[in-house]
């Protein structure tokens, strides 16, 4: 029912009560719960996964894990398409839709794969040495057909309906893997009491433990890791995840982790995410990763059908499927005889085990015991058949061809590669063992160590007291009490023959080492021919070693080949640095939860909801949103702008201001805190008034401005610009704390204790006093420009500043966050027979660009006090963060672009920011810019667009003077007539109403 | 003139009930007063004592009348255990001439979670170990959550968190908690001091 190659025993991960269907390509198969999509198609006879990325040749499963090069598959249909996932890791469930990739029409039939019949000329960096020239054919013709041509596969196009988190997590010890060695090491740690987390790639603990073979403490392995599973879970001192890959070892023992929480089903389960990042802090580490086994370089070798040997025992001992009917066992070691005796065990027919050694091999007398046929010194020299394989041919390792045998399954082994990957991420460089043919981990640069297979102990016996004594290791490490150990579980040791190393079979076709990059042997000598010598070069040339399987069953065999081409040994050659991800994760999984409107925390004013109700539309400035204009039914941007600009200046506006940073000072060495701050003087502002302040950094270019208050002798309450609050208040700790430690000063931020509103125009004083009634007397004697004063106001305090941006006669009136729309509703009432109208920060922008204030768009960075027309702030009778700095040749060069203002002379056509200025506009270029523009507008008091510019030489030399704003980017280059930046009541009377 | 009402920034979200599960309990703690009360220099430890503070980095006191956060070196953010409107200007005349008091009982809010998956709902946004080897009845920290500032107390033995959030990032961090807390069921509830 669920498949001709499925045996009737075996399949430890497998439930066989339960049915699933589903669909690959079209068609319709079942499996098993706990089946994995490789081995539900392989029980099926199905052996023909997918394409090969270059070439389009026909491939199966190579693996059965996530080291897996050719499985490669698109998930899912429609909006939760995903492609490029590893069928031998994607479980299945009832309704999975599958399909191959990067093939054309059909999997069985590509058009593409006449690519094979390009492939002499395909070798090797074909792309740098065809796609060279033209030079501008690259990007619209080059790149696009390459891309057309690689096995990408197809992301859905829609958003992804599914939800990420991130979580945290903390630990003694952290074990990475759940075979045998780890299921030991987190034992022994968590007898002792310490806290661990056991995390687990696959769905099920074991490694690559044989259920069918091994015996562990005197029962069956898998009896075995259930008893150990089932008594780490009842530990309340013990975390196990499973479905979870450890892919990232950073700095300071912390650790990036995936959890596949809904992978495994169709939809995640309300409310559930699909899958959860884990930061995870260690105090220890044990990396029990395990190893990769490495296929043998034949001609043919990556024809559907044949596997890693380990693979083929998984697939009959995991999921109670083999293979192949007929198989033939190719190794250099001893695991193609393990993989023997556990065909044997499940009633599949080996026809022969060829082992490249020769001698005396223990293991191979056990194996003929059983009557199976085994010839020793004896390699691969070609697979044979179509689609999937049909006969493999063997040769001495002389190559000379010694017999054709018919098979459907080639299952081989060229040695194991310990997993390295985590341990060279923390810049670790494995050492290679030439009795074990693998890099083994050095010593440790960060607070772990190897244990079992991944440290190069491929002995069961060894990988289990290797764990055990790693996590006790591990615990004493991380200053835990040991206690009383318990014991090492055992299991019988097995005397093992050395692998013999096989790097190339003999042949002449075309033999693989990197199957996911379609690169060969050949191609790997081709490389180091054209000089590609160095391991980092030849991989970026070959594309050994990329993409998603990250070269695991491949880049030791690849080393080796490079080896042989430089005549040098392997360890001379080395290898390359491995980075993380261990195993691809989805960028959804990287953003977590911060996506969408979620990207970054929003911050709401205290009034937001007045200004949605007079249909506000927002605008993010930083995290704050605010309200941009109001427009009314019917009415544009730029009419809205223009109205609510105009009729400030005529009657009067309200606009929320409450995402100013607001800091409140306190202390004796207060004033002389703030007149090291800024760049004027401080001391003399008596109580009861602001003053407008500027600050410089330290390298002299202007940091920030605002108005400060002084409330008391002791008490200030300074301003800043919205975007600079988090960095002013940053910066003055630095001061205080780094700078000035011995001033009594104590500061803190009040941005959300206050809710602020600015009420501008001829008629504010009339509103206000209308909205305070006798609260406070607002006549221009009980409150003079630039005053400030407290009072209580509807039961609260309320600040109230006579300050002004607009130029207007104007206030800003504070009172604590809950009374905010309390505040604005009287303010409102008060001003329905005055005029009121509320503004939003394009009205705002407007109102100081026709006064000349400078703003965000002018404190870029890069510029001084005087070229802001602001050098004369800048007080000599004090010393003053950026001082010396800002007196550098360069900063006071009469050169420099100072700040001007700009008219519009056309009457069609408008000014743009960012526009550079020059004298000629058809000679516009880099050399000819005389400055910039900065921020433009539509004036309404002026009567035409004006803008603010820096411009070389600055009104002194251009006044008056005929400029082009040229902005290639809209292909204009309007006349501007150079004015004062003061376009508006430049004498200020109007600051009185 | 008539007195303003005072809104609070969640406005009435703590009127919803949650989806009524058992895991997670969100309670938003309404009518606090709250400051920072700083010290002059070198009169930090006068300032404690005269105050009550205390002064071990991540340890809060907690007396019948308010709880103490120490935040940095002769600096706390201190809250009334009970609507107070006296609170501020007590502590502002207790502080004379060794301290100074910034009243700040609207820049935060406070949420309280508890519940049995309390620790396991703030392990998805908080990077501290809130193990209870760690962090017992009275840690407390400045720390971000879900990347916002967070001041956090763990008001009890059990994992029972208050948690102060600035006033402009509220919802936007109601938004974050609630949805993360619907994993494991909860409930909101809004308790007035």
């Amino acid at each position: 029912m669920t498949g001709i190659n499925r045996l009737s025993m075996g399949g430890t991960r497998i439930n066989r009560s339960k049915q699933i269907n589903f669909t690959f390509d079209g068609k319709s198969y079942s499996g098993f719960e706990g089946d994995t999509l490789a081995s539900a198609l392989l029980a099926h006879g199905v052996t023909l996964m997918g394409r090969s990325f270059k070439y389009h040749r026909p491939r199966g499963c190579l693996t059965a894990g996530s080291e897996e090069p050719n499985a490669i598959v698109e998930l899912r249909i429609g909006v939760r398409r995903e492609p490029n996932t590893r069928a031998t890791i994607a479980e299945l469930y009832d309704g999975l839709e599958a399909s191959s990739q990067n093939r054309w029409p059909s999997l069985k039939f590509d058009v593409q794969s006449v690519n094979q019949l390009l492939s002499p000329w395909l070798t090797a960096g074909f792309y740098y040495k065809t796609f060279m020239w033209p030079a501008k054919f690259w990007e619209p013709i080059y790149e696009k057909i390459i891309r057309r041509s690689a096995g990408l596969g197809r992301a859905a196009v829609e958003a992804d309906p599914d939800t990420y988190e991130h979580s945290h997590a903390h630990c003694d010890v952290l074990v990475v893997g759940a075979g045998p060695a780890g299921l030991a090491a987190a034992l022994s740690a968590a007898h002792t009491g310490a806290r661990v987390m056991l995390m687990e790639e696959q769905a099920a603990a074991g490694g690559m433990v044989s259920t069918l073979l091994d015996e562990i403490d005197g029962m069956p392995a898998s009896e075995w890791v259930d008893s150990a599973m089932a008594e780490l879970a009842a530990m309340s001192n013990v975390t196990i995840m499973t479905r979870t890959t450890v892919f990232g070892y950073y700095d300071h023992n912390v650790l990036a982790a995936l959890e596949r929480v809904n992978d495994h089903v169709s939809t995640p389960q309300e409310n559930q995410p699909r899958q959860r990042m884990w930061t995870i802090r260690a105090k220890e580490v044990v990396l029990a990763c395990g190893s990769h086994e490495r296929a043998l370089t034949f001609d043919n070798n990556d024809m559907p059908g044949v596997m890693l040997s380990c693979a083929v025992r998984a697939f009959v001992e995991r999921f109670g499927v083999t293979p192949g009917k007929r198989v033939v066992i190719c190794t250099n070691n001893d695991d193609g005889y393990k993989t023997a005796l556990a065909l044997n065990m499940a009633g599949v027919d080996v026809a022969l085990v060829a082992d490249a050694r020769i001698g005396s091999i223990p293991a191979a007398n056990e194996v003929r015991a059983k009557g199976i046929r085994v010839e020793t010194g004896m390699l691969p020299q070609k697979a044979h058949g179509a689609h999937t394989t049909s006969a493999l041919s063997l040769q001495r390792a002389d190559g000379s061809f010694v017999e054709k045998i018919d098979c459907d399954c080639i299952a081989v082994s060229g040695g194991y590669s310990p997993d390295v990957h985590l341990v060279s991420q923390t810049g670790v460089a494995p050492l290679w063992d030439d009795e074990l043919l693998g890099f083994v981990p050095d010593i440790p640069k960060r607070r772990e160590r190897s244990a079992g297979a991944g440290k190069g102990s491929f002995n069961l016996s060894a990988c289990l007291t290797d764990g055990h004594d790693a996590g006790l290791d591990a615990v004493k490490a991380a200053g835990l009490k040991s206690g009383k150990a318990s014991a090492a579980p055992k299991a019988s040791r097995v005397e093992m023959t050395p692998p013999l190393a096989v790097w190339r079979c003999p042949g002449n076709g075309k033999a693989f080492v990197d199957f996911q990059n379609d690169v060969t042997a050949k191609d790997i000598h081709l490389a180091h021919q054209e000089g590609f010598k160095s391991v980092e070069h030849a991989k970026r040339y070959t594309t050994l070693g990329m993409a998603t399987d990250q070269g695991k069953t491949s880049n030791v065999t690849g080393i080796a080949l490079l080896a042989t081409a430089r005549g040098e040994a392997i360890p001379d050659v080395g290898t390359t640095r491995f980075r993380p991800p261990y195993s691809p994760v989805a960028i959804g999984a990287f953003a977590g939860h911060e996506r969408g409107m979620e990207f970054q925390p929003v911050r709401r004013t205290a009034i937001h909801e007045c200004g949605e109700k007079l249909g506000a539309v927002f605008v993010e400035t930083g995290q704050w949103l605010r309200p941009q204009y109001y427009p009314k039914p019917g009415e544009g941007v730029m009419e809205a702008i223009y109205r609510e600009s105009k009729q400030v200046r005529e009657t009067a506006g309200i606009c929320d201001v409450s995402t100013l940073g607001k800091i409140e000072i306190f202390g004796e060495d207060a004033g002389e805190f703030l007149n090291r701050l800024y760049i004027n003087g401080w001391k003399m502002l008596a109580p009861g008034k602001a003053r407008y302040g500027l600050m410089l950094r330290e390298d002299g270019y202007v940091f920030d401005d605002g108005t400060t208050s002084r409330l008391a002798d002791d008490h200030y309450f300074m301003t800043t610009t919205t975007a600079n609050a988090a960095r002013v208040l940053a910066h003055m700790e630095h001061a205080s704390q780094v700078l000035w430690p011995d001033l009594d000063v104590q500061f803190c931020s009040a941005t959300e204790q206050w809710c602020g509103v600015a009420v501008a125009g001829p008629n504010a004083r009339k509103i206000l006093q209308a909205a305070f009634y006798d609260d406070l007397d607002m006549s221009d004697e009980a409150l003079p420009f630039m005053g400030v004063r407290t009072f209580t106001w509807g039961g609260t305090t309320a600040r109230i500043f006579r300050i002004s941006f607009s130029g207007e006669l104007a206030f800003e009136v504070n009172v604590p966050w809950s009374m905010g729309e309390g505040m604005w509703n009287a303010i409102w009432e008060a001003g329905q027979d005055h005029g009121l109208i509320p503004y939003g920060t394009e009205a705002l922008s407007v109102l100081r660009i026709e006064k000349g204030h400078v703003a965000g768009n002018e404190l870029d960075g890069r510029t001084t006090a005087a070229d802001m027309g602001l050098g004369k702030m800048m007080s000599y009778k004090k010393p003053f963060i950026g001082q010396k700095m800002a007196a550098r040749e360069g900063m006071v060069d009469a050169g420099r672009a100072t700040l001007v203002g700009l008219k519009l002379k056309e009457t069609e056509g408008r000014l743009r920011g960012g526009a550079h200025l020059v004298v000629d506009k058809d000679n516009a270029n880099a050399e000819t810019s005389l400055g910039w523009v900065t921020s433009v507008c539509y004036s309404p008091a002026v009567g035409c667009w004006i803008g603010l510019a820096y411009l070389k030489g600055g009104l002194g030399k251009f006044e008056g003077q005929t400029l082009y704003a040229v902005n290639p980017l809209y292909d204009e280059a309007p006349a501007v007539e150079v004015c004062s930046a003061h376009f508006f009541d430049p004498k200020g009377e109007r600051l009185n109403g | 003139m008539a007195d303003f009402a005072a809104i609070h920034p969640l406005g009435d979200l703590d009127q919803l009930q949650g989806d009524g599960g058992e895991g997670i309990s969100l309670t938003v703690v309404h009518g606090f007063q709250s400051a920072q009360v700083f010290a002059v220099s070198g009169k930090e430890s006068a300032l404690a004592n005269k105050l009550k503070l205390g002064t071990t980095p991540g340890v809060a006191t907690d007396s019948r009348t308010m709880t103490a956060l120490p935040v940095s070196p002769g600096q706390w953010m201190v809250f009334s255990k009970k609507q107070d409107g006296a609170f501020v200007s007590m502590l502002a005349k207790k502080s004379n001439g060794l301290g100074h008091v910034s009243e700040q009982s609207d820049s935060r809010i406070c949420v309280r979670v508890s519940g049995p998956q309390a620790r396991e709902l703030m392990s998805r946004g908080c990077r501290l170990d809130l193990h209870k080897s760690k962090a017992g009845k009275g840690f407390c920290a400045q720390t971000p959550t879900a990347q916002v500032g967070v001041l956090l107390h763990q008001v009890d033995d059990a994992a029972v968190y208050d948690l102060y959030v600035y006033s402009g990032f509220a919802r936007s961090f109601w938004h974050w908690i609630t949805h993360t807390a619907e994993q494991f069921g909860y409930r909101v509830n809004s308790l007035r001091l």
